[in-house]
């Protein structure tokens, strides 16, 4: 008997050694990035740009680096592991939380020549969108500091319906009481997460407000950036009283909801079990390619053509962004990380494999990407003309509709197919009219965050 | 003077040492942390004792007693406490029948019953789901849905009432059988006098087995009902991810003293001597 355990003991001591020799072995200093799961070409740490980043990087400093990537479930369980300890040196939380993370002086600022495009490879600066250099110039942390001196953009999105048009009216889904709307009884779902259904009771709350506003802006007594601060201010409103009517608005939806849910509404949506589906863009170009069947390895017996709408009054406008821990040693590496995957083709290969948006805009991003996905063949009928000025033309100067028209290029007007404007392209690249209306909400301090626990908690139980 | 050294021998108390570290780190550890989050006030982290105050207020004007967070709590035991008589109900028969039927492969019949088991629960579960929403009563309405928890509850922990149960019908001593025999006794009063009463502390050990888990196992609620029927153990779930870690620990707490006394009063810690007299062990 003791021959056994002092065998086995012998085994274990053994093993544990071996390992500890196996660390020893790769030497190279390390970059930890953090980020979602199946959101970089390839997958996750098996991705391939991940050792082309390690050539390349050694191939520019002359120096090893190793990435260790690991995954988080999403921003609520990122954040438990920093709090809980954890180290990264790069992160890729939602805007949200990073301006919690801000908030509590969990991150850095990107260096200051992180900006300079004079620096070749500053694939970042050189190649951003202007639509996401604007959106994060112009959007503040609780610090004053603006978005874009804490983090860079990944990638971006709206929230909106997906739809099945065979059943579902254009109009009833660009309302959002579409969640009370008795003919969609039980054929809605909303999404099982308090920000996202707080963002849908206050839209449904202020839904009057919001059309006033909406009316201004159209009718040009409202400038933009007035219009949007004021967008903001509505849908970032916390105060108890609020909080008690939006309540009360989503305890109205709850009967007439299917339920909340995170994944499993795109499955009972292509199986027809929903015709209305609230969801995150990128998910929706999911759910709409898996229903027409574009995926081999997930075959559908007769293609669905699902819509994406964003209601009319206001959406949700939600970012990915990178950003170095205040703990990591080597910020070189870091941003090092981030210009590489900022790269136009790198940007490309992400997007093709994630299905959401890159923050990267570039004339190669238009030329490889969108045209080469949603662009109509040549003598195509049924075809529609659709304007990416905003996102990809980096002279496009939106001050006012003279200075736009002056510095438009049409070669970023793309021609695609009719059903596209209500499709895929209009989930990835929302028109710049929808994108008026869209803005980020930001993270709940303390106090709010305990209310709209219980406020979720009351919802919830029905 | 001669110093006689320590030898260092193997002892049998150095086999402990690995569930030591294991009970230290994985229930001591933890534990410590939960009751260090419940005594401190979240934002400043000092030691309040507000958590248990929140918990016990009521929100947005209502009462504790009108708030969904104790209806959840009722809603729990409710669910709970069906689960567990159906359980019951289902398992003490078949725990009966096997233990004293002739078949000489006992062990093969109770197999049947674990068997389940060595599937995975959540694919089991995502299974019943699926065979739910066939036959059409999958999110049909709350009574559907509070039906569907107590069933995937049942599903699941069927075997854990079944278990000890089985233990302790089968060491029963025949002989105490064919004494009550003997003295006159009918088969349904030799039941009711002998089989019952010392299988006892096997149904405790099954309901404590069944009992806590339905109280808090919310992947089962959350996969059987899509996320309508709410447990306890999902309140829970849902104060850590929001980063209100302080209430999750109180609500865990009062859980825990809660199942604490209820084992208690149900006698689940009577003493060895006490459980080995009746001929029985728990497992």
């Amino acid at each position: 008997m003791k021959k056994v355990i002092a065998i086995a003991a012998a085994g274990v001591i053994g093993l544990i050694g071996l390992s500890f020799t196996n660390f020893a072995v790769d030497k190279r200093p390390v970059l930890k990035v953090a980020n979602w799961a199946e959101y970089i070409d390839g997958g996750d740490a098996d991705s391939p740009l991940i050792h082309e980043f390690e050539d390349w990087y050694k191939q520019q400093t002359g120096k090893d680096i190793r990435v260790e990537y690991c995954i988080a479930d999403d921003n609520e369980t990122l954040y438990n592991m920093i709090k809980m300890g954890d180290h990264f040196d790069l992160v890729c939380p939602s805007e949200y939380m990073l301006m919690k993370l801000v908030a509590e002086e969990r991150v850095q600022k990107l260096p200051e020549s992180f900006y300079d495009t004079s620096i070749d490879t500053n694939y970042y600066a050189k190649n951003v969108s202007p639509f996401i250099e604007k959106t994060f110039s112009e959007n503040y942390m609780t610090d004053g500091a603006a978005w874009k001196e804490y983090a860079v953009g990944y990638m971006w999105g709206t929230t909106g319906f997906v739809y099945n048009p065979e059943f579902v009216k254009e109009e009833d889904v660009a309302k959002w009481d579409v969640f009370t709307n008795p003919t969609y009884n039980k054929k809605v779902t909303a999404k099982n997460n308090i920000r996202d259904t707080y963002f849908t009771g206050l839209a449904m709350h202020y839904d009057a407000e919001l059309r006033t506003l909406k009316s201004q802006y159209e009718a040009g007594t409202l400038s933009l950036a007035e219009y949007q601060a004021q967008l903001k201010v509505l849908m970032n409103d916390t105060t108890p009283e609020t909080m008690s009517a939006v309540k009360g608005k989503l305890m109205s939806m709850t009967d007439n909801l299917y339920g909340f849910e995170t994944d499993e509404g795109k499955a009972k949506l292509i199986a027809g079990e929903i015709t209305v589906n609230y969801q995150w863009s990128g998910d929706a170009v999911y759910v709409m390619d898996v229903a027409e069947g574009l995926y081999d390895d997930e075959p559908v017996e007769t293609p669905v053509y699902l819509n994406y709408s964003i209601p009319e009054t206001v959406s949700n406008l939600w970012f990915d962004g990178w950003t170095i821990m205040k703990d990591c040693k080597n910020v070189d590496a870091a941003t090092m990380f981030i210009n590489f995957l900022s790269m136009p083709e790198n940007a490309v290969r992400n997007m093709n494999y994630i299905g959401y948006t890159s923050c990267i805009g570039s004339k190669t991003v238009f030329d490889d990407f969108v045209l080469d996905c949603y662009g109509a063949e040549e003598g195509e009928e049924d075809t529609v003309q659709y304007d990416l000025n905003y996102y990809f033309n980096p002279a496009y100067d939106t001050t006012n509709a003279a200075s736009k028209a002056a510095t438009h290029d049409e070669q970023y007007v793309i021609t695609t197919y009719a059903d596209q404007v209500n499709r895929q392209l209009f989930a990835q690249y929302p028109d710049e009219n929808t994108l008026a209306r869209c803005v980020a909400m930001q993270y709940f301090n303390y106090d709010a965050n305990a209310r709209a626990n219980s406020m979720w908690s009351d919802i919830t139980f029905f | 003077m001669t110093i006689t050294k320590p030898k260092l021998r193997f002892s049998r108390k150095l086999l402990a040492i690995p569930y030591a570290i294991f009970l230290f780190v994985f229930v001591v550890a933890p534990l410590l942390i939960i009751l260090y989050y419940a005594f401190t006030n979240g934002d400043t982290g000092k030691l309040s004792f507000e958590n248990f105050a929140n918990f016990f207020s009521g929100t947005g004007g209502q009462t504790f007693f009108e708030s969904s967070r104790f209806k959840t709590i009722v809603q729990s035991f409710g669910i709970s406490i069906a689960s567990t008589l159906i359980c019951l109900l289902i398992a003490y028969p078949v725990a009966y029948i096997i233990a004293q039927s002739h078949v000489k492969n006992k062990m093969g019949l109770l197999l049947l019953f674990i068997v389940p088991m060595w599937v995975n629960f959540v694919l089991r579960i995502n299974a019943l789901k699926e065979l739910l929403n066939w036959i059409g009563v999958y999110n049909k309405s709350n009574g559907w849905n509070i039906f569907n928890t107590i069933l995937g509850m049942v599903y699941d922990f069927l075997p854990f009432m079944i278990l000890p149960i089985y233990t302790t019908i089968s060491k029963i001593d025949k002989s105490y059988l064919e004494a009550a025999k003997d003295l006159g006794a009918g088969g349904v009063s030799a039941f009711v006098k002998v089989t019952l009463p010392l299988s006892k502390a096997g149904i405790m050990s099954g309901i404590s087995m069944v009992f806590l888990p339905s109280m808090t196992n919310y992947v089962v609620s959350n996969y059987m009902t899509f996320n309508h029927t709410k447990i306890i153990g999902a309140f829970i779930d849902e104060c850590f991810r929001n980063d209100l870690w302080n209430l999750g620990s109180v609500t865990a707490l009062l859980l825990l003293t809660l199942m604490f006394l209820i084992t208690w009063l149900t006698g689940g810690f009577s003493t060895e001597s006490e459980t080995q007299s009746r001929g029985t062990s728990l497992w």
